[in-house]
């Protein structure tokens, strides 16, 4: 061994003499990330800090935002809205959490039923669902409340701040639950039980010894539902221009009417960019921290014997899923067939004619349903290719500033969805790349704005793959591009397959990011679900989320049967 | 959208020769000429406000049905949103519209002052009501659309004696949490409903309603939905969707207010680069035609030329009391009111 090695050293320097196709490969790919990620990011700074009429520097786009109260208002309710959302996503997802990872509560299996289907709902849709449920006077719940109690005020109003934050938090809550279970997942037993045997029992067990090890998870992940809350803007319009609560998002749409004020827009947002650059670093380091109990796998575990309390665990997991995925679905499914939602789905308010009207006489429809398809396709294929190629270069330190290129390639995760839009439009839909109103546009954007996902799970799987095995290729005389092809992809096959899906999950129903690139060629359902229910068309909604469902329920169910199901529940 | 080689050539050919001619006004040969040569362009794109989505895909299949081998691709959305996707694409440069037809015509009128829209004048120029002839004197934009906006109420919760009469009956403290608008930063309708209130009850109006907590939609429309369903009892609404909604069996009704029915005058306009300039001319024809009317009348409208029977409870224009904005408020008006009216209700 000793001998061999520096033989074939130099027979490996010998070969990188001649051209390595790879590296230009690889170097071709970083020249792509810089063009992807570093054009429009560097739009925001440039624009915010310029004079909307004569192009020069400077801060008056800044004092524009400070000096109008109701912006600072919009901030306001922002923080508000999030602080709401993560008390809520918290109430929902620790107990399932723990439920989960830590007892001998039964039906573990059907919560992860809960937790996926809440990731698959489009938030849009799950507003929709909320609105026909919870809509104060009309909602379902409310009309049978009334009915039940013959009390006239609503039980519940989906159009105020918590309403809001309720809607949110069923749709996020899923961020919480991962990460918590998988923190708690590498607890090892022995501290339990060290704590049991001083007799303390499960409940108190959990708050000084489970909890405070899975802390910083959990507070890593109340960060990200924190920034989700903030970048949100389908949600909000549904539900916020009706509750008269103008967050930052609804806000930022508005300098968008004609004239366009980008610059404004592009100030407005640098303070929602920086809270997220810092609450993502303070998120890295509370990840980083020395807490040895939760750092392997080594101890062994034994689920928590909690008697009766099991069933009150399930009881409030059921009732998130019901909360989170049942109820929504089932108003929408039972909406898409009804001529008029409001009435009872009695037989004569039943019809097929939103289905017809979807399918084969709106036009529109169809081509958004087609066009959300084809770019959820394409920008998923493209940011898994990328992601791969980048986590396998940075990991692999194939070229010199591996460091700026994985930096690089997470980047996008710092910007909200709809000013990563806002600065798409200004980098790539003018001259002179002029590719506004293309399919094109609205890849780029999904791309970059995925990437940072794709990466970060390739890099964990090129990780965990022994670099003796690409070694071998190389030494037998295989490129590294052969290495690449015939063993590291197969090998990561299914996690790759794993992030292919998760991203074309996430794409077709991705609303903030597409935003400002749709004209009417590129239109996808997200974008077109927000311009009919302006006109408050809840039946054709309906029945467009319903396929829109049928779709990506389908592609997952494919997913989970081929690698595992839990192949969504590993984003981190 | 990617330009390729020939499209360019032709496009730029086309700006040269257009930059070349003095601005005329193209006078179509004739509807069986234009017919011809939309044919070969295939297709029209067409940026629609004042009708709902089913009504305006209607609308195209109409025709399409008159003109085979001409498709329509429908845009429907506000006016705001129409006016902010369109100057989106004209300042990145691409050309997509090929007719507006919008309920707020200072976004027309802008256009024209920016010289972005073709001048046409339509054969069928004189076959409408007077009153909706020659709003531009340029021909540039003509109504095709005229539609009225009333009150709305939920029928099954109101009787007809307590429905609001007048648009002032609207902020009566009963209906608290009951009351249904849209918003003028986004709805055209809205904005020249808001602009004859505030000239008629001052912003008073706007600050009574604000207390009696309306539920502010998005659009007009939205307010015929969310008032069919229950979710509001009262509100101001176009009257046309909520005769389609109260047909297909909702629980809703219309009001003709005695102080007045604000009727929108909705101009299309055919942009200057309008990429199928035949086709769009030959639509702009079928707006201003009888087929356009049918469509109208059939979905609860009151079609700008006469001759056209209207549908079961539709009230013709002279048999009520109209109130329409001045050119001044158009322009300058809503705009302003605008930012009014989201200080006063935070949206």
């Amino acid at each position: 061994m000793v001998d061999i090695a520096p033989t074939a050293r130099a027979r490996l320097t010998a070969r990188a003499l001649r051209i390595d196709w790879t590296l230009v490969l690889f170097a071709a790919l970083s020249i792509v990330l810089v063009f992807l990620v570093v054009a429009p990011l560097t739009r925001l700074f440039t624009e915010s800090l310029s004079d909307p009429k004569t192009g020069a520097l400077t801060l008056g786009n800044f004092v524009d935002v400070v000096s109008r109260s109701r912006y600072l208002t919009a901030y306001w309710h922002t923080i508000q809205l999030a602080a709401a959302t993560v008390a809520l996503s918290l109430l929902f997802a620790l107990p399932m959490a723990w439920a989960v990872s830590r007892t001998d509560m039964p039906g573990r299996g059907f919560f992860y039923f809960g937790v996926v289907g809440a990731f698959i709902m489009p938030p849009f849709l799950g507003a929709i669902g909320w609105i026909l449920l919870a809509g104060p006077n009309a909602g379902w719940l409310n009309q049978i409340w009334t009915a039940l109690t013959g009390l006239e005020d609503p039980l519940v109003d989906v159009f105020s701040l918590w309403g809001l934050a309720f809607v949110i938090a069923l749709n996020v809550f899923p961020l919480i639950f991962i990460f918590a279970t998988s923190a708690l997942d590498l607890i090892s037993s022995e501290m339990e039980e060290a704590a049991a045997i001083h007799g303390a029992g499960p409940l108190r067990t959990t708050w000084l010894v489970s909890l405070p090890l899975a802390l910083p998870a959990i507070l890593g992940a109340v960060m990200l539902v924190f920034l989700e809350t903030i970048a949100l803007y389908g949600t909000p319009a549904l539900i916020a221009i009706p509750a008269r609560f103008n967050v930052a998002t609804t806000q930022l749409t508005t300098f968008f009417a004609y004239p366009a004020k980008i610059e404004l827009a592009m100030a407005f947002s640098v303070p929602l960019v920086f809270v997220t650059i810092i609450l993502l670093g303070a998120q890295r380091l509370l990840l980083r921290g020395g807490h040895v109990a939760v750092s392997g796998k080594g101890g062994s575990r034994q689920p928590m014997r909690i008697g009766r309390w099991r069933w009150l665990l399930l009881a409030h997991g059921a009732v998130v899923t019901v909360l989170a995925v049942v109820l929504p679905a089932a108003i929408l499914v039972s909406t898409s067939f009804q001529t008029a939602w409001a009435r009872p789905p009695t037989l004569s308010n039943l019809t097929l004619a939103n289905y017809r009207d979807i399918l084969f006489e709106q036009a529109t429809v169809r081509d958004a349903m087609v066009n959300t398809v084809a770019f959820a396709l394409s920008a998923a294929t493209l940011c898994t290719v990328l992601g791969f190629a980048v986590a396998y270069a940075a990991t692999r330190r194939l070229l010199p500033f591996a460091g700026v290129l994985s930096a690089l390639a997470v980047a996008p995760v710092a910007v909200p969805g709809i000013v990563l839009a806002i600065c798409f439009y200004a980098a790539y839909a003018g001259p002179p790349l002029s590719l506004y109103g293309s399919g094109a546009i609205v890849v780029l954007a999904f791309v970059t704005r995925f990437l940072p996902i794709a990466y970060v799970s390739c890099a964990s799987g090129v990780r965990s793959l022994n670099p003796e095995l690409e070694e071998a290729v190389l030494i037998h005389g295989g490129s590294r591009l052969r290495a690449l092809v015939q063993v590291v992809a197969p090998v990561l096959k299914k996690s790759l397959f794993g992030v292919w899906i998760l991203v074309f999950v996430i794409c077709s129903r991705e609303l903030s990011t597409a935003m400002f690139l749709t004209s009417h060629n590129n239109r996808v359902i997200s974008i077109l679900t927000l311009d009919l229910s302006e006109q408050g068309k809840y039946e054709t909604l309906a029945a467009m989320g319903v396929v829109l469902l049928v779709v990506t329920s389908t592609v997952v169910a494919v997913g989970m049967r081929l690698i595992g199901r839990d192949f969504m529940l590993r984003k981190n | 959208m990617p330009i390729d080689r020939r499209q360019f050539i032709v496009t730029t050919a086309a700006l040269a020769a257009s930059a070349a001619l003095p601005r005329l006004a193209f006078a179509a040969p004739s509807l069986d000429d234009l017919y011809e040569a939309a044919k070969a362009e295939g297709e029209v794109t067409w940026y629609v406000v004042p009708m709902s989505s089913e009504s305006a895909e209607r609308a195209g299949a109409a025709f399409t049905a008159a003109y085979p081998g001409v498709k329509v691709n429908v845009v429907r959305s506000t006016a705001e949103v129409a006016f902010q996707r369109l100057n989106q694409d004209i300042s990145t440069g691409v050309a997509n519209c090929d007719v507006l037809t919008t309920s707020n015509i200072a976004h027309a009128m802008d256009l024209k002052s920016r010289d972005l829209l073709a001048i046409y004048t339509p054969i069928r120029k004189d076959e409408v009501f007077e009153e909706f002839r020659g709003i531009d004197p340029d021909d540039a934009y003509h109504v095709s659309v005229a539609g009225p906006m009333s009150i709305v109420y939920n029928t099954d919760k109101v009787t007809e004696v307590d429905a609001p009469k007048n648009w002032p009956d609207l902020l009566d403290p009963k209906w608290t949490d009951h009351v249904a608008i849209g918003h003028p930063g986004f709805s055209g309708y809205v904005g020249m409903w808001a602009v004859k209130m505030k000239e008629l009850y001052g912003w008073d109006f706007f600050e009574t309603l604000a207390e009696i907590n309306p539920h502010i939609g998005r659009s007009s429309i939205d307010v015929v939905t969310t008032t069919a369903s229950g979710e509001t009892l009262v509100g101001a609404g176009p009257t046309a969707s909520a005769l389609i909604s109260a047909a297909k069996g909702n629980p809703i009704a219309v009001i003709y207010p005695t102080d007045g029915t604000v009727v929108i005058t909705s101009p299309s306009a055919i942009l200057a680069d309008a990429p199928h300039p035949n086709a769009a001319r030959l639509f702009s024809e079928f707006l201003l035609g009888p087929e356009f009317a049918e469509v109208v009348a059939a979905d609860f409208g009151n079609p700008i030329r006469p001759g056209v029977p209207l549908a079961a409870g539709v009230v013709p224009f002279d048999e009520m009391k109209v109130i329409t904005a001045t050119t001044d408020q158009m322009i300058n008006g809503i705009p302003e009111l605008a930012e009014e009216f989201r200080d006063t209700f935070g949206i």
